[in-house]
């Protein structure tokens, strides 16, 4: 007996968004828009997704391991955690960015002051 | 034809002295750029005398490549080769790269197994699951896709110096040949990293490396 672990609405819903997820994302990276590393993470997570919707299995048997009554409960929490996840790491980004941009700050203050001192001399 | 090396380096200050007169004496123009060194690869290069750019910041090989084809962009150059700054290309092979630009292509690799067989290491299945995917993708049998020892002519240095968006030189490969630029393999030997130890070395970035590779080959391109 085949027994539905997750909606197929849910399913239906979990498989058509990461298809478009995914066709977003091969859209934006061909333009350059986006990033090659965070379109590799978009589209990891899009697989992720649809592994999901096809292969519901998978959910019940990780749901019933960390003692989760409902599968849809657990799928969300997924969502959750990765979104966390994801957030965590562009702020690490962000940091590292701002630290970079200070130095560039400062590097190019630096230089825009030698160029007056030597017309200053001139 | 105005040709230029251009040489990424990140903490190679042992191995610069070696390679840059190596570079000149077969009488080519280079370009390091030193990719924001923590060593003193800065000083090294200025001890040398040869032209240099120190970037502020580390932006990783593929940015530091875009930096050196924007600049050969700008400065008009008909050819750009990239030799990695640890000394694993030897310069004497620059002359049959910039040949196979002179042929006409846009895209000219230097592989080590053209007439030479490919090991069985960890490294070279690595090499062959990429081939595979790169065959896969674009129907074109090429022999070492992670070569890093490349030639690029006017119109493709065009293209990579207003926009790169690669994870390394297998997918950039991919791109080329999907976009249908002519492209060549020749033969070269590379050495052993003579200082410092490469980034391959610990399996977790290899293992991400090739992850990250084959997607951006198989969904990106």
């Amino acid at each position: 007996m085949n027994v539905v672990y997750i909606p197929i609405g849910l399913r239906i819903l979990l498989i058509l968004a990461s298809i478009l997820l995914v066709l977003f994302v091969i859209v934006s990276a061909r333009k350059s828009q986006l990033d090659v590393r965070y379109a590799i993470l978009w589209v990891s997570w899009a697989i992720a997704i649809l592994i999901i919707g096809i292969w519901p299995e998978l959910a019940y048997l990780i749901s019933k391991a960390i003692g989760m009554q409902s599968v849809t409960n657990f799928v969300f929490l997924l969502m959750i955690l990765l979104l966390f996840l994801l957030s965590y790491y562009s702020y690490i980004k962000m940091s590292k960015m701002n630290k970079e941009l200070k130095k560039l700050n400062y590097e190019l203050a630096v230089l825009k002051g030698i160029k007056k001192e030597s017309e200053k001399e001139e | 034809m105005k040709v230029l090396i251009v040489v990424p380096a990140y903490n190679e200050a042992k191995n610069l002295p070696i390679l840059i007169p190596n570079i000149h004496r077969y009488g080519w123009e280079s370009l390091v750029i030193n990719d924001g060194s923590t060593d003193n690869t800065a000083e090294v290069l200025e001890e040398i005398g040869c032209a240099h750019l120190n970037l502020i910041n580390n932006v990783g090989l593929a940015g530091v490549t875009q930096i050196g084809f924007m600049y050969a962009h700008e400065h008009n150059y008909d050819a750009v080769i990239v030799t990695d700054g640890d000394g694993q290309h030897p310069p004497k092979f620059i002359s049959s790269l910039v040949k196979g630009i002179e042929e006409g292509n846009d895209y000219v690799v230097g592989s080590r197994f053209i007439t030479a067989k490919k090991p069985m290491t960890m490294r070279m299945i690595g090499s062959r699951l990429i081939c595979f995917a790169i065959w896969l993708k674009t129907g074109v049998k090429v022999s070492d896709p992670t070569s890093g020892m490349r030639a690029l002519g006017k119109n493709l240095l065009e293209d990579f110096a207003e926009n790169m968006n690669f994870i390394a030189e297998p997918d950039a490969l991919t791109y080329v040949l999907k976009k249908g630029y002519n492209f060549k393999e020749v033969q070269v030997d590379m050495l052993e990293r003579e200082e410092g130890e490469s980034y391959f070395h610990n399996p977790l970035k290899s293992i991400s490396f090739m992850y990250q590779t084959l997607m951006s080959i198989l969904f990106l391109r």
